[in-house]
């Protein structure tokens, strides 16, 4: 046995394998939004003491099972061998054959491609793709992603990069991209609009030339007809523009904004929201600390709304489905659940545990990321909850 | 000046936010596993990724490059069970994991890697548990890729010379 094998043996005897935990983050973050007084240790110690009688129960079950296992010479099986791979952000190719999802192994993060059902799994860019999720060109040509560059003297920087589904023809269009970039192709297909590392937002031609900068601001979104874009300024706040910069228009005030999504026909807005309150008016109070909550608002500006309005769980990242009809997003309640509601935000069901969802082209499914197993995989269902699939297997 | 930059930082405060949570999602075993690692406590481990990330998540408009965020990331929580670490030390508790018993047929590899160094017992829990490579180790400990690589080596020796010993004492018993 090689010395490597031998030390990372020695090490997991050392030390008990967590791969079956997934951390609350629920708590993390309200503990996050709470008070400068509520300090984190204490509000740590806190749960100690109601956590400590479960955690005694769940080290016993380890222990037991460790020893039993050790019995029969498996424990090297049983524990962790090597960080597991962890598959997540999915995105249905247009036409709805495909998905493409980043895979996660350690610190390294791959762009991969796979056909609906899970088969014909393939790696398009190995190693340093970014978040956030890849993007399908509309014709599915293409896609884009983000990747980070390491320069001399060990700083990063990040680019757009693009490749075909079969692997093919991998090219970096430059631009740098801020952190976390948010960026998204014109319906047509000609042009990527996303953020630079300035605050600027710009758009560039799909083969990377032509760049210019449009608005200070971030999280571009293009009206379905591809003349209008909305975002979000320094601020936060939601502003429209024509898609030559023309005619910018303030549409909300106060409250930080993410991510925007257009209703298919172009005529309502939805907007994820931290620490807007406020409703039926274009002024969020964001005094108010709050939770992610999901608003809805006309393109115009008006007839602002929660749909959410519920304090015991934070909101993310809501998708329209494809008629306009419904609207799904993400919630950190008992770890992460995607819902399903009506797009003037009655009937709401929870659907299966996970989050990142997304509506197929034709409306019928959801894919999804769920770590129900212990690790990332992609998952996909029915869009009434039935027939959940593990692709990822 | 300086309302620019806060205008940049509050405009990826949300992008941000969701690259916290699907790092604290896809890694909480291994940050949990080198926590413990540190704290030699299950329980304390558990506390200090939350306390890491419960600062993270405050403290993020200071965060201006997503690509090094991880690092960041786990210097807050190698930082925050150090500080676990530290009150449960002040406090007089003892460790409940990874403290040698003489029932246990592997206490001498428990011992061995608790008498490592801080130093080196942590880069190996980092390359082997969190998987990053030396210049990562380098920014999460703040200190060159080099001295990475030496602490490296010297925890790889210094365990494999205890397994060894070790073994031929077992062979001789």
């Amino acid at each position: 046995m090689a010395v490597v094998d031998e030390v990372r043996e020695a090490l997991e005897q050392a030390v008990p394998d967590f791969s079956d935990r997934s951390g609350d983050w629920a708590s993390v973050f309200a503990l996050a939004q709470a008070g400068e007084g509520d300090r984190p240790g204490r509000a740590g110690a806190s749960q100690s003491r109601r956590r400590r009688g479960l955690i005694a129960l769940a080290v016993a079950v380890l222990v037991v099972v460790v020893a039993t296992a050790s019995a029969f010479g498996t424990v090297r099986n049983l524990i962790l061998g090597s960080p597991s791979a962890s598959a997540g952000s999915p995105v249905w190719s247009p036409d709805g054959r495909r998905i493409a999802y980043i895979v996660s192994r350690g610190s390294r993060n791959s762009l991969y491609v796979m056909n609906a059902d899970g088969s014909k799994q393939r790696r398009l860019a190995r190693n340093e793709v970014d978040y956030p999720r890849a993007q399908w060109s509309p014709d599915g040509r293409r896609i884009a992603f983000l990747r980070g560059v390491r320069l001399d003297g060990g700083n990063w920087k990040a680019d757009l990069y693009v490749v075909n589904p079969n692997g093919s023809e991998l090219r970096n269009l430059g631009g740098h991209p801020g952190a976390w970039s948010l960026y998204a192709w014109s319906p047509d297909g000609r042009l990527i609009a996303f953020t630079r590392e300035r605050g600027e937002l710009a758009v560039m031609n799909a083969d990377g030339s032509g760049m210019r900068v449009l608005a200070r601001g971030g999280s571009p979104a293009w009206s379905p007809d591809g003349r209008r874009i909305a975002f979000t300024d320094a601020y936060s706040t939601v502003w429209v523009m024509n898609a030559d910069a023309s005619a910018k228009r303030r549409l909300t005030q106060g409250g930080e904004v993410g991510s925007l999504r257009w209703s298919p026909d172009g005529r309502k807005i939805l907007l994820y929201c931290l620490k807007c309150a406020g409703d039926s008016t274009s002024r969020f109070n964001s005094r108010l600390s709050g939770w992610g909550e999901i608003y809805v608002m006309n393109a115009d500006g008006s007839g602002l709304r929660n749909l959410t309005r519920d304090p015991h769980a934070a909101r993310c990242c809501p998708e329209w489905s494809p008629d306009g009809r419904k609207i799904a997003f993400a919630t950190t309640e008992r770890g992460g659940e995607i819902v399903v509601m009506n797009a003037d935000g009655s009937g709401k069901r929870t659907l299966a545990d996970g989050y990142a969802q997304v509506w197929s082209p034709d409306g019928r499914k959801l894919a999804f990321e769920s770590d129900r197993s212990g690790k990332g995989e992609i998952h996909v269902m029915n869009v009434d909850g039935s027939g959940q699939r593990n692709l990822s297997r | 000046m300086a309302v620019a930059v806060v205008r940049d930082v509050v405009r990826d405060r949300d992008e941000l936010l969701e690259g916290i949570e699907q790092i604290y999602r896809r890694r909480y075993p291994a940050f949990l596993r080198v926590a413990v690692a540190i704290t030699r406590d299950e329980q304390s481990g558990a506390d200090a990724v939350q306390d890491a990330f419960v600062g993270i998540v405050r403290s993020r408009q200071g965060l201006r490059s997503r690509l090094a965020l991880e690092a960041f990331v786990w210097r807050a929580v190698v930082n925050a069970a150090r500080d676990r670490r530290a009150i449960r030390a002040e406090a007089g508790e003892p460790p409940e994991l990874a403290a040698p018993t003489a029932a246990e047929p592997e206490e001498w590899v428990r011992q061995a890697i608790a008498e490592l160094p801080e130093r080196q017992r942590l880069v190996l829990f980092l390359r082997y548990f969190a998987d990053l490579d030396y210049a990562e180790i380098g920014r999460v400990m703040q200190v060159r890729p080099g001295t990475v690589a030496a602490a490296l080596n010297a925890g790889r020796a210094a365990v494999k010379e205890s397994l060894e010993r070790e073994e031929a004492a077992a062979w001789r018993s």
